[in-house]
C-alpha cells in the first residue's frame, strides 16, 4: 500500500470514472483537473494511501490524460464576421452554434495550459502526457458518434502530444 | 505590466496598440462586436487576431 507510484495511476483513474458520471459534457474538458484536485484533497485528509506526500509534490504524480477526440479547429470565424452576429448569430450561425462551440475549446484549453504550466513551473513535466486526436472538421458542439464501427472507419487525421 | 513587456520582447508579434487590445478584451458577445487587427514583427511578418473577450474563455482573472 506503500508503494506510491502503483497507487497514484490508479487511484486517477477510479476519480475520473467517477467524476464522469455526474458530470456533463461541457464540463469533460475538467476532468483532469478535478482527477488533480481530489487527489490533493485525499492528501490533504491525511488519506492514508498517499501518507508521505505533499498535496502539490506534482513530481510524484503521474497523469495520463486520454482525449475522446476532437474536431480539428478550422479557424471558420473571423472576427469582421463575428462583429454582425447578434444573439441569434452567435446561437447559430453555418450550421453550428459558435458560441458553444468558442466556449467548449476555450475552456478544454484553459485547462491544459494550466496543467501544463503547473507541471513545468514544479518541474514535473515528464510526469503529465496529454493525448488528443483530432477526428474530423465539424462543429465542436456537435458530438461525434463514438460507435466502434464509426470510429474504426474514421481517419486519425493527427495526434498532439500537449506540451507548450 | 513587466510580464507583458517580457512577452513582447520574446515574441515580437504581440506588440499589438494600447486601443487594440482595449476593443478586443471588450468585446464581450452580443454586447460588443468582435475585432480584428494585424501586428508586425520586426522581420514584416503580418500577424492577424481575430478576438473577443476572453471572459468566454476565462471567467474569473485569478485562475487566468
Amino acid at each position: 500500500m506503500n508503494n506510491f507510484v502503483d497507487i497514484q495511476p490508479l487511484e486517477l483513474v477510479r476519480i475520473t470514472k467517477e467524476s464522469s458520471l455526474s458530470f456533463v459534457y461541457f464540463l469533460d474538458f475538467d476532468q483532469t483537473l478535478v482527477a488533480v484536485s481530489e487527489v490533493s484533497k485525499e492528501i490533504n485528509r491525511d488519506n492514508p494511501d498517499f501518507f508521505p506526500i505533499k498535496p502539490m509534490e506534482y513530481d510524484r504524480f503521474l497523469v495520463l490524460s486520454l482525449g475522446t477526440g476532437t474536431a480539428k479547429s478550422e479557424g471558420k470565424y473571423d472576427a469582421d464576421e463575428a462583429a454582425k452576429w447578434g444573439i441569434l448569430g452567435w446561437l447559430t450561425s453555418g450550421h453550428c452554434t459558435p458560441l458553444v462551440d468558442v466556449s467548449t475549446q476555450a475552456s478544454g484549453d484553459m485547462v491544459d495550459f494550466h496543467l501544463c504550466t503547473v507541471f513545468q513551473a514544479l518541474k514535473s513535466e515528464e510526469n503529465y502526457l496529454r493525448i488528443q486526436v483530432y477526428i474530423m472538421p465539424t462543429c465542436f458542439s456537435i458530438q461525434p458518434n463514438y460507435t466502434n464501427s464509426l470510429f474504426g472507419k474514421k481517419r486519425m487525421q493527427g495526434r498532439r502530444r500537449e506540451v507548450w | 505590466m513587466s510580464l507583458c513587456m517580457d512577452q513582447v520582447k520574446n515574441n515580437p508579434s504581440t506588440d499589438a496598440l494600447l486601443s487594440d487590445i482595449c476593443i478586443g478584451t471588450s468585446a464581450a458577445p452580443t454586447y460588443l462586436p468582435a475585432h480584428y487587427f494585424q501586428t508586425k514583427d520586426p522581420s514584416g511578418n503580418v500577424r492577424e487576431f481575430n478576438l473577443i473577450d476572453g471572459g468566454v474563455a476565462a471567467n474569473n482573472p485569478v485562475c487566468s
